[in-house]
């Protein structure tokens, strides 16, 4: 306050002097109201705080600490631990498995004996071993450890003294107290599950591999003499009862020559396919047909000059670790092969790089897609393999004989000639990376990287994939399209119920739409799920026109009112004007009701020829344009082209329709329109016509303005009306015809197949949702527009409308954007609505007939269960942390936007 | 009029026909001991897990509180994934689970509570593929099933499936599921998909009532979801382990020989300390669900019962 108001005010102030209480009143209410926004700006701050908290460890890298240091000459065949890390069990090629306990280094004096073996392989993750025997036959069993709990009633005294987390050795394994009266004694067992008797010739075994594949147990081997073959034993299991049934088949594999010995044999996906693998990095592919493995394909696994050092499966059998003599580690991957035109080969992922010594122990989780690998020089790193994040790493011994990865990944160890090393690990969230978050991560099995969100299964070798881009991509989809249907309505309904409606009226209608706000956005999501859907699904031609023909059925009424003979347009009551255009409204309602179906049959149309494709009365055709020959899969644009020479595309293949099938077709009883969707049949044309009609609408409706501009006559307004849409047909096709020539086709971007729970939907009733909210604040706004600007406007000789366009209109910018602003906050934020109208779909196109998947919803869908602290657990917040960053950035940026039209209309 | 009234008789037909099939075809095992109320059991019970057991878990809470009056059962059931958070935190005393526990989650459990959770198997459910009712579809065979609902097959229609019905041939399938917390949503994945990613276009529903009634509005539509939500709106289709072999049908006979591809077991997990008795609030409740009277529910629910054998060995089990 100046100065000299202050001197002025002084004796006014002395004389009439608040009492004290009044002060007092004044300090308490200052002071609380500080406080309470102080402790609002906290909140919000704490929120975001809390959030970032939790997931600022998505982005740490593991930890490792040291563990146990045991001296013990081993000489490993392969090596496993429990899942306590209390015991490690030693196979050696002699045929005894040693175990040794990890605490105390001391040895299990009852070893395993399983006999003397050539080769072995073992599956630590459903404890399969099969033993390649000296004479060419191969033993099958199941070797596990065995964890028992006990009570101290069960012990003998001397064994109950240990204090808690002791661990003693026992005679055939460890026992540890892990609580009050509790003990857990972990043994290590084997069991026979059967034997598969040597071949005629008795060839020695050079490679073999052995999984468990649910039903199946498969062993595959290769002999010395160059033959090989698979055995895979199914066993059927009723549910009840216990019966079983086992069926052994024996497959042999068809080897291609080869100069070299195989180094390893690996099975993969569920026993379906094998590679042999040589030291020089040649893989041969076997596929499973139904009376042998076939070949299928060769790859060269390492690059020129090196050669192979170890190999070993990932968790799940799709992707093989290549180990390399350069001190690389390559994860080589079985793609799916699909529909889409991509075959079934081994492409190499990623490489990643251990050090200069040859990668000479490879060793994989049974968690994830996690593995350790160890190199001559005692080098150990962790990576995991799909999103490429570094788990650990460690300076292990020099010549590393195993490594092995603990089976709850909490810790690893190193096996050398001089002892045994071990490690803790806290593997932190290996899944995920910032870059896995939001770019394309290439998920096994696949063609290429993908965006893709598909967070649990049923099992730990199914991959979780956490892209947050379908997400955001869902949230402004869903958001954009509910904007484009509320924002005209409700500013065109607000500038109505401001600067037209009489006080009485609008004293009324407000509160009226304002209640619709207080509609629970559940009830919204019901009845979007369960009328609209299946409404539009069944009227869709219908539904669509109307979103056209209303409009225009009320801009034809507004061209007949002045027409009104006399000056009764000037007399009659407001409430009539709005019955009638109530009465054109539902003219509109029902002349689109009938017209829909008949402009859907009209528009979408499909020929005879077309029927004849449809109904699959086709041959395959003769003349194939150069450049779609020998193409596995057509894109929309390249039948597109085809269909121009009168060719189609039915199962990948270029066919024609039948000539003699080429007669009536019965009315199908579906909308064309839904079919043309599908994109099987059908030139893009009349989807253009469609989508630009209402463009063209607007474009002949700015032309037709002009006419006659200095002329009063009372049938102007209606011949503007009917002139534009007499334009916007021709003007329609035109562009559509260009479009079409630049070959662009709209059912690749905002058309598509149609599903019944979809984006259309969702746009219209999370339209409904926030044009309340919208509505209101730009009335508001409007009303807030100084009663003297419009009286100098009216004043002046402009008409309602033109007071209401150029006067109040730019005057109240600033408070209407804020509105679409809020709305738009509101409608990105919505989580009901979308949860109960879509199909959850985290899919990445416009379709507007597709489904989506919304921020807000995924965190509904999906928090319970998640495990508190998990990888997804803190995923999900995350998206509460993106989802939160848009509407700050939406908000902010409407703030200054707001700010700057705020600061021109104050100047007025 | 004349034709709806024939078809509600109809309706009325078939639902009385099945049902008496059905208390021909499938006895309750008579063996299975009767429930016997005893003093001293107070408290409450409070269950949460999966979505497909939720109906089968009120039903037992509803016998449990008739039998004792002072217990009252609380139950809920957003999806299988929610159960081990649950146990672990011990937020509910029972966790119901149409899949097996994950590594992952037992790991959790015993950080927490130095033993591994115990499993019960409560019953048996056949996974079902709904169709639309009016849908001419009879069977499919696991591998048509993967191609349909995940990645490894291409978007199809009808047609794809056979159907050369000129009403159907064209359509596109729409296609149904759970949401990802559900246990049958992973063991679909598991065993139906071969561990194949959903299709993305797969319309994740938030429990299975909402797949069978998007089954039943939608004519083209094709979703999953356990046996006991079938209605008469909806057909669930025979299915076969390869096109080899026979296609059956989701129901009792087959489900017990494990035939049917996708009969999987009903878990209920507790939280057991070994050594330690149950006390009796929840000894009581395990002795009724594996009692004539739980099982009596379980088919009540349309599942399939234990039989009792299997039911005293999970009684053992736990101790009981």
């Amino acid at each position: 306050m100046p100065n000299s108001q202050e001197q002025r005010d002084r004796p006014f102030h002395e004389q009439f002097r608040p009492r004290q209480r009044v002060l007092l009143i004044d300090k308490a209410a200052e002071s609380i109201i500080t406080l309470g926004g102080l402790a609002v700006i906290a909140a919000v701050l704490g929120i975001i705080a809390y959030l970032l908290w939790v997931v600022y460890p998505l982005t740490q890298p593991g930890k490792v600490t040291p563990g146990h240091q045991i001296a013990a000459a081993t000489e490993p065949a392969f090596a496993i631990v429990d899942e306590y890390e209390r015991l490690v069990s030693i196979a050696e090629p002699k045929g005894q498995i040693r175990s040794i306990s990890l605490e105390s280094g001391e040895q299990i004096p009852a070893s395993l004996e399983v006999g003397p073996f050539v080769r072995a392989s073992f599956s630590p993750s459903t404890g399969l071993l099969a033993l390649a025997r000296p004479d060419a036959s191969v033993d099958v069993g199941t070797l596990s450890f065995r964890t028992d709990v006990l009570m101290r009633s069960d012990l003998d005294a001397e064994q109950s003294t240990l204090t808690i987390g002791q661990v003693r050795t026992l005679d055939e394994g460890v026992l540890e107290r892990t609580g009050d009266d509790q003990y857990r004694r972990i043994t290590l067992t084997y069991e026979e599950a059967g034997r598969i008797d040597p071949p005629e010739l008795q060839s020695p075994i050079i490679a073999i591999d052995a999984e468990e594949f649910g039903r199946d147990k498969v062993v595959a081997a290769v002999h010395v003499d160059g033959s090989g073959g698979v055995m895979i034993m199914t066993t059927r299991r009723s549910l009840v009862g216990g019966a079983s049934n086992s069926q052994v088949r024996t497959l042999p594999i068809e080897l291609v020559d080869s100069e070299e010995p195989p180094l390893a044999i690996v099975l993969l996906d569920s026993g379906k396919e094998l590679a042999i693998i040589s030291e020089s990095g040649r893989a041969d592919r076997y596929s499973r047909t139904a009376s042998a493995y076939a070949f299928a394909e060769t790859s060269q696994l390492v690059g020129e000059g090196e050669s192979v050092a170890s190999v070993e499966p990932l968790l799940g059998r799709n992707s093989i670790l290549v180990g390399t003599s350069g001190g690389e580690v390559l994860d080589w991957m079985l793609t799916r092969g699909d529909s889409s035109g991509g075959v079934r080969t081994l492409v190499k992922v990623r490489g990643f790089r251990v050090g200069a010594s040859p990668v000479s122990r490879l060793a994989t989780s049974l968690r994830d897609r996690t593995f350790i690998a160890g190199d001559e020089a005692g080098q150990i790193r962790l990576w995991h393999a799909t999103s490429g994040k570094l788990v650990g790493s460690a300076q292990g011994p020099e010549s590393v004989r195993s490594v092995v990865v603990s089976p709850k990944l909490d810790g690893f160890l190193a096996l050398s000639a001089e002892g045994i090393t071990s490690w803790k690990l806290d593997p932190g969230h290996p899944t995920v990376t910032l870059e896995s978050l939001f770019l394309p991560v290439w998920y096994e099995g696949d063609q290429k990287p993908s965006l893709v969100y598909q967070s649990t299964a049923a099992d730990d070798s199914a991959e979780p994939k956490l892209s947050l881009t379908p997400l955001i991509f869902g949230t402004l989809k869903a958001t954009i399209f509910a904007m484009l249907f509320a924002v005209p309505i409700a500013v065109m309904a607000a500038i109505y119920s401001s600067e037209f409606l009489p006080k009485r009226l609008r004293s009324r209608v407000k509160p009226a739409i304002e209640m619709m706000a207080s509609l629970p956005s559940v009830v919204l999501g019901f009845i979007a799920a369960m009328i609209m859907a299946p409404f539009v699904r069944d009227h869709l031609s219908s539904v669509l026109v109307g979103l056209v023909i209303v409009p225009m059925a009320i801009l034809l009424v507004s061209g007949v009112w002045p027409l009104l003979p006399g000056n009764l347009a000037w007399r009659l009551p407001q409430s009539v004007q709005l019955v009638t255009i109530l009465v054109a409204c539902l003219l509109g309602i029902a002349i689109s009701a009938s017209i829909g179906p008949a402009l859907d049959r009209g528009l979408f149309a499909i020929d005879n020829r077309e029927q004849a494709v449809l109904a699959g009365h086709v041959e395959q055709a003769r003349e194939i344009p150069e450049w779609a020959e020998g193409k596995a899969s057509f894109t929309l644009a390249d039948r597109n082209t085809l269909r121009r020479e009168g060719l189609y595309v039915q199962n990948d293949r270029i066919v024609i329709p039948r000539a003699d099938e080429l007669v009536d077709q019965a009315e199908s009883p579906h909308s064309p329109l839904k079919v043309w969707l599908t994109g099987m049949v059908g030139s893009p044309l009349p989807g253009w016509v469609a989508l630009l009609f209402v463009p063209s609408l607007a474009i002949a409706g700015i032309f037709a303005m002009g006419i006659g501009r200095q002329s009063a006559a009372r049938w102007l307004p209606l011949v503007r009306v009917g002139v534009s849409i007499a334009m916007a047909i021709p003007i329609a096709m035109i562009l559509a015809r260009i479009c079409v020539a630049l070959g662009w086709d709209a059912r690749e971007s905002i058309l598509g197949t149609f599903t019944q729970r979809n984006t259309f939907v969702v746009g219209i009733i999370m339209g409904f949702a926030i044009i309340p909210i919208i509505f209101t604040l730009s009335d508001d706004a409007m009303q807030s527009v100084p009663n003297s600007l419009r009286a100098a406007s009216l004043g002046a000789g402009a008409t309602q409308w033109q007071t209401a366009m150029r006067i109040v209109l730019p005057v109240a910018a600033s408070g209407i954007f804020s509105a679409v602003m809020i709305g738009l906050g509101r409608a990105a934020g919505e989580t009901m609505i979308v949860l109960m109208a879509t199909g959850n779909t985290p899919v990445m196109d416009w379709n507007i007939f597709g489904g989506l998947r919304t921020l807000s919803a995924n965190i509904a869908v999906e928090l319970p269960e998640a495990d508190r602290g998990g990888t997804h657990y803190r995923v999900l917040f995350l998206c509460g942390v993106v989802l939160f960053a848009i509407t700050f950035v939406v908000n902010t940026s409407a703030e200054i936007i707001r700010q700057h039209f705020r600061k021109r209309s104050a100047m007025l | 009029m004349m034709k709806r009234v024939m078809l509600a008789f109809a309706a009325v037909g078939l639902m009385s026909g099945s049902a008496s099939a059905q208390d021909k075809a499938h006895p309750l095992d008579e063996a299975l001991p009767n429930y016997e109320a005893v003093q001293g059991v107070t408290g409450s019970i409070k269950s949460m897990g999966s979505d497909t057991m939720n109906n089968i878990m009120t039903l037992w809470g509803e016998l449990f509180m008739k039998t004792y009056p002072g217990v009252s059962v609380e139950v809920i059931g957003k999806g299988s994934s929610t159960a081990p958070p649950a146990l672990t935190e011990g937020q509910a005393q029972f966790g119901p689970m149409s899949r097996e526990m994950k590594a992952a989650e037992v790991d959790r459990f015993e950080e927490v509570h130095g033993y591994k959770p115990t499993l019960l198997r409560t019953g048996i459910d056949c996974l079902a593929v709904f169709v639309h009712k009016d849908c001419p579809l009879e069977s499919l065979t696991l591998d048509q099933v993967a191609a349909i609902f995940s990645v490894k097959g291409p978007e199809m229609t009808w047609g794809d499936l056979g159907i050369t019905d000129s009403a159907w041939r064209n359509q596109p399938i729409t296609l149904y599921g759970r949401n990802s917390a559900s246990g049958t949503y992973g063991y679909f994945k598991q065993v139906a998909l071969g561990g194949n990613d959903y299709k993305d276009t797969v319309k994740e529903q938030p429990g299975s009532s909402a797949v069978v009634q998007a089954v039943a509005t939608d004519q083209y539509a094709m979703g999953y979801s356990g046996i006991g939500y079938a209605t008469q709106d909806v057909k669930a289709i025979s299915l076969a382990e390869d096109s080899a072999s026979e296609a059956y049908a989701p129901d009792l006979e087959h489900a017990y020989t494990g035939e049917y591809p996708l009969a999987r077991f009903l878990y209920v997990y507790i939280n057991n300390n070994p050594g330690r008795k149950l006390e009796p609030l929840r000894a009581e409740f395990i002795k009724l669900i594996f009692s004539r009277q739980g099982q009596e529910a379980v088919l009540k629910d349309g599942y399939f019962p234990l039989p009792a054998d299997m039911a005293a060995e999970e009684l053992k089990s736990v101790g009981l």
